[in-house]
């Protein structure tokens, strides 16, 4: 046998014993080619500035530990359905999923339980990363909007957050904006960008029920409801504590929050402390301004893996729904006295008006100091102070005192009673039952105030 | 919808892996590193402006960057090596044992070839690209080129005990022009 022969007999055996490309393999080459012609692209069609977001896209990957590209959306192995979050599983239902979790189509559905949800949090099928910080990304903008828009419009802020297989992740951050009567909230929108161009990723979640965002800023973009995120979906559930949950139910119907707030936006100052993890989730509580001595003041909320927040919406904490407590005094108090939204749940009882907190803990609780005076619509037993309470008086004072408004007739700044307060005295405020407490995780009382009693104020800005 | 060097792409990937993997082992002298061979070639291919629009021209250009990356690679790790050991002033590791397979002998054969001398080979014998086109894939001089196929020839030969190429004339690397005929005595002509 010649050399030839023994080299051609060599390649044959090989390429007969070698089995086909595995579609992981290939995803994976797939990926990684789609992710350099980005890269090529951008150099070449949208110019030198747009290039830092992919370089820095590029500097990730080079520095990340892991430099494997994106597992592919469609894998079918490991990890196994069952596995929980990186902490044990907080969410009810406890149950096992009902759906394996990497197994079939890679595609949204109308009911996901919550125990499959958790476990996609933590091996999302969706072949999203998110980076570890946001990197800016402020100078790749021209990808989304012409010079005249970037002139003119509000002050944008680009950050590169993630990458999707060949597509990197954009978190494009508005400053409130302000007009001659109103400052509309700061928002947050998803662009994924890849060589095709940019698409405002508008139904984030993996549920086919929650919210879609309706509209986006970008016109260069194009409209994208198909691209979801098993790291994006929440819970319908969020078990925080023994037996205490917070639904989610009104955050993922809001189409204006699919992807978060910017969280050095949501509320000046505020501090988080981390409860739980699900995966790519952290649910906080946020401790924000109180203002009446002896108490803090916090709200709940959940942080995207890439730094924007959720808050819980009122609706969906537990104690809130003040209209829905029976009194043990037989009183019917479900009737919305104060018009508008924001007067349908109780807020943190630490704070004024025009808080977001949701509840507000003492620096000591004593029990001696409240009696159970009726139950929650889910049955949670509800306090309220007795009469002489410090805590009360201190509470009735400050939201007394810090209660203002204009006479729009003669344009005169009217303050407490004038104002409109409702409780001339601390009496009056515990006799409208203005101050409660319902057991929250831990043992934890949380302390609310009927809509009514607190501060009067002329606007929220 | 895919597009056009997607779909190119996955054809190659998928009718072409096993005879891509077979000539990275024979090139790499290594079945167990030529599968990554392949994809770094797939991606390196890919990833730069289309210069073909067939599954045949693709796979050439696939066949040519295993080629010259698995002699970057083998010249990188030499590089590694040499340093850690002049660090460490240890003894050289072992060599890579080549595991059962088929083409195992050929294989191990090959492997023991420099890098460059396996990849000439490979080039020349199986891939039946010309001596420039084998220089231009290898960065060589095509000087360079016959004198590596040459060699790796008569090594292999030797390890496997077999008889040479047959077709080795432009192999023969021509030491220096003769000056004048040599006049044989009594030829037969």
């Amino acid at each position: 046998m010649n050399l030839d022969q023994l080299l051609t007999g060599a390649r044959d055996e090989i390429a007969q014993a070698t089995a086909p490309i595995d579609d992981r393999t290939l995803t994976r080459v797939r990926g990684t080619v789609r992710r350099a012609r980005i890269q090529r692209h951008t150099f070449e069609s949208v110019g030198a500035a747009a290039c830092a977001g992919v370089l820095g896209l590029g500097a990730w990957a080079l520095s990340s530990p892991d430099g494997d590209p994106v597992d592919p959306a469609t894998r079918s192995s490991t990890p196994e359905p069952s596995s929980a979050p990186t902490t044990e599983p907080t969410t009810a239902p406890t149950s096992a999923p009902t759906t394996a979790v990497d197994d079939g189509p890679v595609a949204r559905a109308a009911e996901v339980d919550d125990a499959t949800v958790l476990a996609r949090l933590s091996a999302p099928r969706t072949g999203e990363r998110w980076f570890d910080e946001a990197l800016d990304a402020s100078d790749a903008l021209d990808a989304l909007f012409t010079p005249a828009e970037l002139a003119n419009g509000p002050e944008y802020h680009l950050y590169l957050v993630g990458d999707r297989e060949a597509s990197a992740i954009y978190a494009l951050a508005f400053p409130p904006v302000n007009d001659d009567v109103v400052q509309w909230g700061s928002r947050v929108e998803l662009y994924e960008i890849d060589e095709d161009g940019p698409r405002a990723i508008l139904c984030p979640s993996a549920r086919t029920g929650d919210a879609c965002a309706k509209d986006f800023s970008s016109s260069k973009a194009v409209a994208d409801d198909d691209t979801f995120y098993d790291t994006l979906t929440l819970p319908a559930s969020i078990e925080v504590g023994d037996g205490w949950a917070l639904s989610t139910e009104t955050v993922r119907g809001d189409v204006t929050r699919v992807a978060g707030l910017p969280a050095s936006l949501a509320d000046a100052n505020e501090k988080l402390e981390e409860l739980t993890s699900l995966g790519s989730l952290t649910v906080v509580r946020r401790e924000l301004p109180s203002s009446v001595d002896g108490l803090r003041s916090y709200g709940y909320a959940v942080l995207t893996p890439f730094g924007t927040i959720l808050p819980i919406a009122d609706a969906d904490v537990p104690g809130l729904d003040y209209l829905g407590i029976t009194w043990d005094d037989g009183v019917d108090r479900s009737t919305q006295v104060a018009d508008g939204d924001w007067a349908r749940y109780a807020q943190a009882a630490g704070a004024g008006t025009c808080t977001t907190a949701q509840f507000s803990v003492e620096s000591t609780h004593i029990p001696a100091q409240w009696r159970t005076a009726g139950v929650t619509a889910d049955g949670r037993d509800v306090v309220v102070p007795v009469s002489g309470s410090p805590l009360a008086t201190a509470v009735h004072a400050w939201q007394l005192e810090h209660s203002g408004t204009i006479d729009t007739d003669t344009g005169q700044t009217l303050t407490g009673l004038d104002a409109g307060y409702r409780y001339a005295t601390v009496g009056e405020f515990l006799d409208a039952q203005s101050l409660y407490g319902v057991e929250g995780p831990d043992g934890e009382w949380h302390l609310h105030l009927r809509p009514e009693a607190t501060n009067v104020v002329w606007e929220c800005a | 919808m895919a597009r056009p060097w997607e779909q190119l792409l996955d054809q190659v990937a998928r009718e072409r892996w096993p005879r891509l993997v077979a000539h990275a082992a024979l090139v790499a002298g290594s079945t167990s590193e030529a599968p990554d061979l392949v994809q770094e070639a797939l991606i390196a291919t890919f990833r730069g402006r289309a210069r073909f629009t067939t599954v045949e021209q693709a796979e050439a250009y696939v066949r040519r960057a295993i080629a010259s990356r698995a002699v970057d690679e083998a010249r990188r790790r030499r590089r590694e090596r040499l340093v850690a050991l002049r660090a460490a002033a240890q003894p050289s590791p072992p060599d890579t044992v080549e595991p059962p397979g088929p083409g195992r002998d050929v294989v191990r054969a090959l492997a023991l070839l420099s890098p460059r001398e396996r990849a000439c080979v490979v080039l020349r014998q199986m891939e039946d690209l010309s001596i420039a086109e084998t220089a231009m894939v290898l960065t060589l001089s095509e000087g360079s080129v016959k004198r590596y196929t040459a060699d790796g020839l008569s090594k292999l030969a030797e390890i496997l005990g077999t008889h040479p190429h047959t077709e080795t004339d432009d192999e023969r690397v021509p030491v220096r022009p003769a000056p004048t005929p040599r006049i044989i005595p009594g030829g037969a002509r």
